[in-house]
């Protein structure tokens, strides 16, 4: 049997090419490169449910210098683009690169001026994968194909990309502020950094570990929403609503179409109203977990992530059913929605909010008395609530501050006045109370979705206004004038009365509005989106100065920011 | 009788929706509504075809009348008060739409008229929005092919018989016809035999729903994805308004040829001008614009030949090797050669003039000269003043009752018309000059079209043509008359005399491409000549003979300016088809010119 019989069993011969290719490719370095919804579906990709770890890759960190693939997932700008540029010739050869998703591979729905219409403009690409966003499992399939990529090269022989063409030369990146001591140095904080929650960039001057001044920088994730809408026939823009707040899909949906009905008068039935609100509350839910989760591993506790990572793939699951897709969900249309609530959605419901109340006590028995937590949390941030009110804070970052003020109360829509449910707020305004309320929303969310439930009324779930509310399927493929005005709304579109309306639902981050102009056409004549997470931003400066760059960390983090609603 | 007429009052007062107006008599109320821009719709109604009253689509209320009117077959009377949109009118309208909507099939989504297609307009206007109907429908004949470039669907005719009217009315063959009755109606070719119309391509664009379509254009784009820019038909010298369709792909996403895909011209539809070509298009220029969208002969780059190959060069080169060429220079302008092109062309001439270099003019035959004294001489006369101005012209032929619409038809190619078409008083004839200056028929009671004298012996016999004799000369090419007004001769009318000619020295060409096949006796011509420039935007024969090519853009591709037969100046926009790597050589808007021209 050649040379193996005289070696034993504790040795093995193979080429050389094998055994670098092998190692390579079981133990893969990915370096995400999170920069919109697609991180998110990333991030679920490393969450207990699809587990990347088994590829010998569960250390994803932020940290070029040691990683061997870079996983792109999100709209790529051209102001982000020097920055993915940079990282990547950061990263040392042999290196290779996963597009996540439509944006990366060809600009995908966002054909506008400030997006890059593809990652392979700026750096060599391996694999693209196409989806807005791809599943997990796409993303897994994708690192499968670079294993076997990794497989089939030559391992000896050196790799180098640096001579592979690319379409497009990136400036390079501007630090537009001056420092204010001699002292200091000026310290970026993003746009690509764990605890930015996206591609938020702070610029900090700092003395040591404290800061001098911080500037927010925004705008690397500036896709043209508004340009877009005044563009796009009504219903066009709803898939472009997903991907505002990623984090609450649903609940966007249903704000642009609220304000569509706002111009249009129409009013929903009961039913519709109520699947909006059950719609609404699983967002709420989602999102303040994903939050928390992400907010606890920017402190240092990464076990409530994994937690709460593992209820969000329930919420996706029910999602799914209700909608047909987990994450983007385009799930409402001007006059209703998409399709009803099935018997199996309910009962899924049923058995998710009867699991729920216990993550959340798992949750809370890791955080709300853990003395770490609360040293790096209490009175950090603290926003009085003066100032919350002067910078136009709404949502759980105002009732922390102690304001009660919650448009489902205050301002009610849909059926919220006939919910039995508490506006939770907080004392002190500070990064601990923010925790505290995002846990007791959801408690009260819950409260809500088993009234919503129990009530469910039956009868039809869109509006009875032909013009405007696309025809059923059934009747679609069966009915010669159902086909008609189904063809008719799809390609020309409804024509809105000349006028302009601005309507507003509380979202998980706060209050969340469409402002709508009509001159009468099938297009907003000008469509403005009020974002909470921008006033979120604006506010860091102030909570941030002379403290330490570890309380920026818990502030930010505990603010919520989300860059896809912030630069629009 | 007279007392009366002067008492009649000039116009009659009526009202619609509440808004007095004053029409004339006869008018019918589907008229007089656009006065107050209130449009009623319908599918059987069209200005250029006889009211049948056929679709009750057009419904209206008249006031103290029991029943709806049609509105397009009432005419006012005084005193009417018109409603177009109570209730009464739209159910009215709805039922119509509901009954037309019967047994039509669910085509929408395969259908090219989807987007376009009145009935859906209608209905998604006024329509129903579900069905009551629950039976089957009706299954007749689908996508069977009625003549070489239409395609008919009966079962989602609608029966408004816009097409058989113009194939009876305008054209006069009748060859389309409604065969049977009543519900069981459907429109059909005659006797089975395919349509040879030359103007078939009209009832595609009468056909307010899906039922004609054209095989040219099927399934090759929907209706929203089309840019549209005015333009004319480069097809003839009638200079017919049409609407120039091009859909542009997304630039963003390259083909896996690895070229990124170019805006193309998807269909040509005729715009209305009552001065030139009504509502109508013939085959020929509709179909005819298929080599504008041939990306692969584009000349994108000034080329010179060495070792008998066309290289890439520079303007620079082109212009050393221009100035190395000794002789007496001829230009040569092309008869579609815009205006733009023509004072190109003549600044080009008057520089090379001052530089001292040897140049005989345009178009420059012996020939040439002689005709252009004649044409010149000729213009006074009634003959060609008053024939050749396509109004008066319109005059005459508007005597023909029975084929008044043949007056649409008159300036497309002879070719085109029947052999003869009689009249109680006129006689309509077709000719070549020949035929023409031979015959011993009265001129003056005949209307001739006549091609124009060709050669030397024609020329004698063309100045005695009597005055008050009715001939329309033909002219061929987009701008021949534009030509001729610039005291150019088009070389169409030189063809006969260039068998026998020889160019004088090196040539140059202001060529263009077209749909037209390339003179014989020019390229002959040519291959004589020792040096030849070439201006054109597309390879072929000539820039096969071409010692140094210079691309030109398309036509299309710039705004262009060209006189028709009728001596009517007309503007065509300019259209974006140009694949974006081929630089070309822009002929400017309008007398501007080319940079390159300081270079030669």
């Amino acid at each position: 049997m050649g040379i193996e019989s005289k070696f034993g069993d504790s040795v093995i011969t193979t080429s050389l090419d094998w055994v670098l290719n092998w190692g390579r490719a079981n133990s893969l370095w990915p370096m995400p490169m999170g920069i919109s919804c697609c991180a998110i579906e990333m991030m679920a990709a490393v969450g207990p449910k699809f587990d990347m770890a088994r590829f010998g890759s569960e250390v994803m960190r932020f940290s070029p210098r040691q990683a061997d693939l870079m996983i792109v997932a999100g709209t790529l700008t051209y102001k982000m683009a020097p920055v993915v540029r940079k990282i990547y010739e950061q990263m040392p050869e042999p290196k290779w690169v996963i597009a996540m998703g439509t944006c990366l591979c060809t600009g995908g729905m966002f054909d506008s001026y400030s997006v890059v219409q593809g990652l392979d403009h700026i750096i060599p690409v391996d694999v693209y994968i196409p989806g807005c966003p791809p599943r997990p499992e796409a993303l897994i399939q994708a690192v499968m194909k670079i294993q076997e990529k990794i497989k089939r090269g030559k391992g000896t022989q050196p790799i180098s990309r640096a001579d592979e063409p690319v379409k497009l030369s990136v400036p390079s990146i501007t630090t537009p502020i001056k420092k204010t001591q001699k002292e200091s140095i000026i310290l970026n904080m993003g746009p690509q950094h764990p605890s930015t929650h996206g591609v938020l960039r702070l610029i900090l001057e700092i003395d040591g570990e404290t800061i001098i001044q911080c500037v927010p920088e925004i705008g690397y994730l500036h896709r043209g929403f508004e340009k877009i809408a005044e563009n796009k026939r009504y219903h066009q823009f709803i898939p472009y609503t997903d991907r505002l707040d990623y984090l609450a899909p649903l609940s966007n949906n249903v704000s642009y179409t609220m304000a569509v009905e706002k111009l249009l008068n129409i009013e929903i039935p009961r039913r519709g109203q109520y699947v909006r609100m059950i719609a609404c509350e699983l967002a709420r839910i989602s999102a303040h977990l994903l939050s928390l989760g992400t907010y606890a591993l920017d402190v240092g506790a990464a076990t409530v992530f994994f937690h709460t990572f593992d209820e969000r793939e329930k919420i996706y699951d029910l999602i799914e059913k209700l909608a047909g897709h987990r994450f983007t969900t385009s799930y409402t249309r001007v006059g209703g929605v998409s399709r009803d609530v099935s018997p199996e959605f309910i009962a899924g419901l049923k058995d998710f909010l009867k699991d729920l109340p216990q993550t959340l006590d798992e949750m809370s028995s890791l955080l709300t008395n853990n003395r770490i937590w609360i040293d790096r949390t209490r009175g950090v941030g603290a926003i009085s609530p003066e100032l919350a009110l002067s910078y136009g804070i709404t949502g759980p970052n105002l009732r922390a501050a102690g304001v009660k003020w919650d448009l489902r109360k205050d301002m009610p829509y849909m059926l919220y006045n006939e919910m039995d449910f508490r506006v939770p707020v907080g004392t002190h305004g500070d990064a601990y109370d923010r925790y505290l309320v995002r846990s007791r929303e959801m408690e009260e969310s819950i409260k809500i979705l088993h009234q919503l439930i129990d009530g469910l009324p039956e009868g039809p779930i869109n509006a009875d206004v032909p013009d405007v509310v696309i025809p059923t399927k059934q009747e679609t493929y069966t009915q010669m004038e159902a086909l008609i005005w189904h063809f008719k709304i799809i390609s020309e579109g409804f024509k809105a009365p000349v006028g302009q309306i601005y309507s507003a639902i509380e979202n998980p981050k706060g209050e969340f509005g469409f402002f709508i102009k009509s001159d009468g056409g099938n297009q907003p004549a000008r469509c403005r989106i009020h974002s909470p997470a921008m006033r979120s931003v604006a506010i860091i400066p102030e909570l941030v100065r002379g403290k330490l760059i570890a309380d920026a960390v818990a502030t930010v983090a505990s603010l919520d920011p989300v860059l896809g609603e912030i630069d629009r | 009788m007279a007392a009366d007429e002067i008492q009649k009052p000039t116009g009659i007062n009526i009202n619609i929706d509440g808004r007095d107006l004053q029409v004339p008599a006869g008018t019918t109320i589907i008229k007089a509504a656009q006065q107050v821009e209130k449009f009623i719709p319908h599918f059987c109604y069209h200005p250029g075809l006889t009211v049948v009253g056929q679709c009750r689509m057009c419904y209206v209320e008249i006031e103290g009348q029991k029943k709806l009117a049609t509105a397009c077959s009432t005419t006012v009377t005084e005193g009417m008060k018109i409603k177009t949109d109570s209730e009464f009118v739209k159910r009215g309208q709805n039922s119509t739409l509901e009954f037309v909507l019967l047994d039509h099939p669910l085509d929408c989504p395969i259908c090219d008229r989807g987007g376009e297609c009145k009935l859906q307009d209608y209905t998604y206007e006024h329509g129903p929005s579900r069905s009551r109907m629950t039976e089957d429908k009706e299954l007749l004949l689908k996508h069977e092919t009625i003549s070489n470039n239409v395609v008919l669907d009966q079962e989602r005719c609608i029966l408004c018989t816009r097409c058989t009217r113009f194939s009876s009315e305008i054209d006069g063959r009748a060859e389309l016809v409604v065969n049977e009755r009543a519900s069981k109606s459907k429109i059909n070719v005659f006797n089975g035999q395919l349509m040879e119309s030359p103007f078939s391509g009209n009832v595609v664009d009468l056909c307010p729903v899906g039922a004609l379509t054209s095989k040219d254009y099927r399934f090759k784009a929907r209706p929203w994805e089309l840019r549209h820019f005015d333009g004319l038909c480069t097809g003839c010298s009638a200079g017919c308004n049409v609407e120039i369709h091009t859909k542009h792909r997304h630039p963003g996403i390259t083909r896996p040829d690895k070229q990124s895909p170019t805006p193309e011209i998807e269909r040509l539809v005729p715009r209305e001008n009552q001065m030139v070509n009504d509502w109508w298009l013939c085959d020929a220029g509709r179909w005819g614009y298929h080599f504008n969208n041939e990306d692969s002969k584009r000349l994108y780059s000034p080329m010179i030949r060495r070792n008998q190959n066309l290289e890439s060069t520079s303007l620079k080169e082109i212009q050393a090797s221009i100035e190395a060429v000794s002789g007496e220079w001829e230009f040569w302008v092309w008869d579609e050669a815009p205006h733009e092109e023509i004072a190109w062309a003549k600044s080009l001439l008057s520089s090379w003039n001052k530089r001292g270099r040897k140049v005989a003019g345009f178009n420059p035959l012996n020939y040439s000269k002689k005709f252009m004294e004649i044409w010149a001489a000729q213009a006074s006369q009634p003959l060609f003043s008053s024939p050749v101005n396509y109004r008066s012209y319109k005059k005459i032929v508007s005597q023909l009752e029975s084929y008044r619409s043949l007056e649409t038809l008159v300036p497309i190619l002879a070719t085109t018309f029947g052999p003869r078409v009689r009249n109680k008083t006129l006689l309509w004839e077709t000719r070549s000059s020949k035929d023409f200056f031979d015959a011993k028929d009265d001129l003056t009671s005949t209307l001739y079209l006549m091609d124009l004298p060709r050669t030397e012996g024609d020329l004698k016999l063309y100045k005695s043509i009597p005055e008050g004799a009715h001939a329309l000369p033909l002219l061929n090419h987009l701008n021949s008359r534009g030509l001729l007004n610039e005291g150019i001769t088009p070389v169409e009318i030189l063809e006969g005399e260039m068998a026998d000619a020889h160019p004088r020295g090196p040539v140059f060409v202001f060529a263009q491409s077209t749909q037209r096949k390339l003179p014989k006796n020019f390229v002959n011509y040519l291959k004589q000549a020792p040096f030849v420039v070439i201006a054109d935007s597309q390879s072929g024969k000539l820039s096969d003979l071409a010692n140094v090519v210079l691309p030109l853009e398309l036509l299309y591709e710039t705004k262009f300016t060209a006189t028709n037969v009728g001596n009517l100046r007309q503007v065509s926009e300019g259209v974006q088809i140009r694949n974006p790597n081929y630089p070309a050589i822009q002929r400017g808007s309008t007398t501007v010119v080319s940079p390159t021209l300081q270079l030669l």
